[in-house]
């Protein structure tokens, strides 16, 4: 585990000396200020404008974080043939891949505390202090982004960069439209292609159960219950991912 | 590692597939239950249908109330139409679409319809006073719908309307629809005079049209936040004011106030009573009001007045004949 971590602190070094995570997230931090532009709404809308923008700003341009980083860490070690050495040291590949695993994660929760303590800060300039609720949105968030960066990093250990950053967003749109499949999977008669889309539906990662922040905005609050069974969902599909990028990158030639 | 390891690796990630399937048809019920679930949406245009797409319901409802905020600024009313329902589509429980949506229909169109009234009232006098004594006979049963109608739009103007009650809305229609049919089977006389008569019918037609569609828009937004006293009063109010529909505004009020609401729906309510003709009931809530230490000189003002008087209200006061 120690091993994991040196590569952990050693991926999270190397990706905050990455100008795209800077740019990403001086973007992601004007369009949250850019909010603030609403002010000639009525104060009630205005607040909902500045969540709703702050929610979903967090939430890509945390994505985009996420997926960038995975995709370097794998990729970027191979093109720089800086994986020769590491794998000749005393590191096994799941050692690799944990840590890889640990130090994007905690890029992306450093990306994730950075946007919301801006956010938090508008809302309190605007006098409407967060609220519990704000907590457990962006948290859900962090979870989700933990979860796309680490498929993108599973993909990233057998498939090129190219197809992976496809895969993603591919991923990333179906994720969030699965549920309405499943709504429309339930008027399907045929067995055989309803089982097929019962089995899509499980093993394609459920992104809008970690969506709460359109319901959020306006007022609807959400159970511990809810947060905990979400949180365990996600790190139940990220443990997956781990274990299948592990299970490639032991296959993989390198 | 070696390849049985490695296998092994692989058979634990499948079958950690059965704990997650379990997991999500809890998460599904909770999503339901919770009142979390995102609806099957009709894409109200590209831009709410692209985003809505990748999980930003809350942005593309947003950029559709900036062009409902751009319309309403400029007047635009009917323009507004479209976009209300696609931004309760998008988010139901974003209440203020619902009610501000309810207020434009019941209150700014229902005002606008009538905004060319003067020019065609005008138009038809000037018409009148140009027909020989002959040609007026002629057209007097033209002439009379006119007066009727001007009579109903009359009544459809200002704080004391008449004609919008649940109980007088059909009677009304049915009368203006009956208008409309005769104007339409008239075959002789000046037909200007009959087209401009036509479009002064049609106007209190159309006021009462905008003042249901609104009361319906209001009580679909109900039906998505029945644990908010928002809406309830929202369309309390609306029966109460705008259709000096006294039962249904009680219905609504009362419902209300079941709910965490600010203590201004409770004096609502007690007028609401008291116009009601549930003076007790009236009586009772302005004591209520007044135990609760809420607008309290209205309210021993209103007991005052309601036990010595028999009446608060302005609108009862009037009626009763009693200085305001």
């Amino acid at each position: 585990m120690k091993k994991a971590w040196v590569i952990a602190l050693n991926t999270f070094q190397e990706s905050l000396r990455k100008k795209t995570f800077y740019i990403l997230l001086v973007v992601a931090l004007v369009v949250i200020g850019a909010s603030r532009f609403f002010s000639f709404l009525a104060a009630e809308d205005e607040i909902k404008m500045i969540k709703d923008v702050s929610f979903s700003t967090i939430e890509f341009f945390g994505a985009l974080i996420a997926i960038f980083t995975a995709l370097a860490a794998v990729s970027g070690e191979i093109e720089k043939r800086t994986i020769y050495p590491l794998l000749s040291k005393p590191i096994t590949r799941s050692n690799f891949i944990i840590g890889k695993f640990i130090g994007q994660s905690l890029i992306i929760l450093l990306n994730v505390v950075l946007m919301s303590i801006f956010f938090i800060v508008l809302l309190f300039i605007k006098k409407s202090p967060p609220n519990i609720e704000t907590f457990k949105t962006i948290f859900l968030i962090f979870i989700e982004l933990v979860l796309i960066g680490s498929i993108t990093l599973a993909v990233a250990t057998f498939a090129t960069d190219a197809f992976n950053l496809i895969f993603s967003f591919f991923l990333y749109i179906v994720g969030h439209l699965i549920s309405y499949g499943k709504s429309l999977l339930e008027r399907v008669e045929n067995m055989v292609l309803k089982g097929l889309g019962e089995m899509l539906y499980t093993v394609i990662p459920n992104y809008e159960n970690f969506n709460i922040k359109d319901k959020v905005v306006v007022g609807v609050n959400v159970s511990w219950q809810y947060v905990g069974q979400t949180v365990l969902y996600g790190i139940i599909y990220i443990a997956i991912a781990v274990l299948i990028g592990v299970y490639f990158f032991n296959k993989r030639e390198v | 590692m070696n390849r049985r390891h490695n296998r092994i690796l692989l058979l634990i990630a499948i079958f950690l597939y059965i704990p997650l399937g379990l997991l999500q048809v809890k998460i599904s019920y909770r999503r339901t239950l919770e009142n979390l679930e995102s609806r099957l949406l009709l894409m109200p245009g590209q831009m709410a249908g692209s985003l809505v797409l990748s999980g930003f319901k809350g942005i593309a409802a947003d950029l559709l109330w900036l062009n409902i905020e751009d319309f309403w600024h400029k007047g635009q009313h009917y323009k507004m139409l479209p976009l209300f329902d696609a931004v309760s589509w998008l988010q139901p429980e974003y209440v203020t679409v619902w009610a501000v949506g309810g207020w434009h229909m019941a209150y700014n169109i229902f005002a606008n319809v009538e905004s060319g009234v003067r020019e065609l009232e005008k138009q038809l006098d000037s018409l009148i006073e140009k027909l020989t004594e002959t040609e007026k006979k002629k057209m007097l049963p033209v002439i009379r719908i006119a007066e009727e109608a001007k009579a109903i739009r009359e009544n459809l103007v200002g704080y004391y309307t008449k004609g919008l009650t649940e109980k007088e809305r059909p009677e009304m229609l049915a009368k203006l629809t009956g208008y409309e049919k005769k104007l339409e089977a008239y075959g002789e006389g000046n037909k200007e005079i009959v087209e401009i008569v036509k479009k002064l019918v049609e106007i209190p037609h159309q006021q009462i049209l905008w003042y249901e569609r609104g009361i319906s828009f209001l009580k679909k937004g109900v039906s998505y936040n029945s644990e908010k006293y928002d809406l309830y009063f929202e369309l309390g109010w609306t029966y109460y004011h705008k259709g000096q529909d006294y039962p249904n505004a009680v219905k609504y009020l009362e419902k209300a106030v079941k709910f965490p609401h600010p203590a201004y729906v409770d004096n609502v309510l007690a007028h609401a009573y008291e116009l009601n003709g549930q003076v007790d009931k009236a009586l009772e809530q302005w004591e209520k009001q007044l135990k609760a230490g809420n607008f309290t000189s209205v309210a021993e003002r209103a007991i005052r007045c309601i036990k010595e008087e028999g009446a608060f209200n302005p609108k009862k006061r009037k009626e009763l004949g009693l200085s305001d």
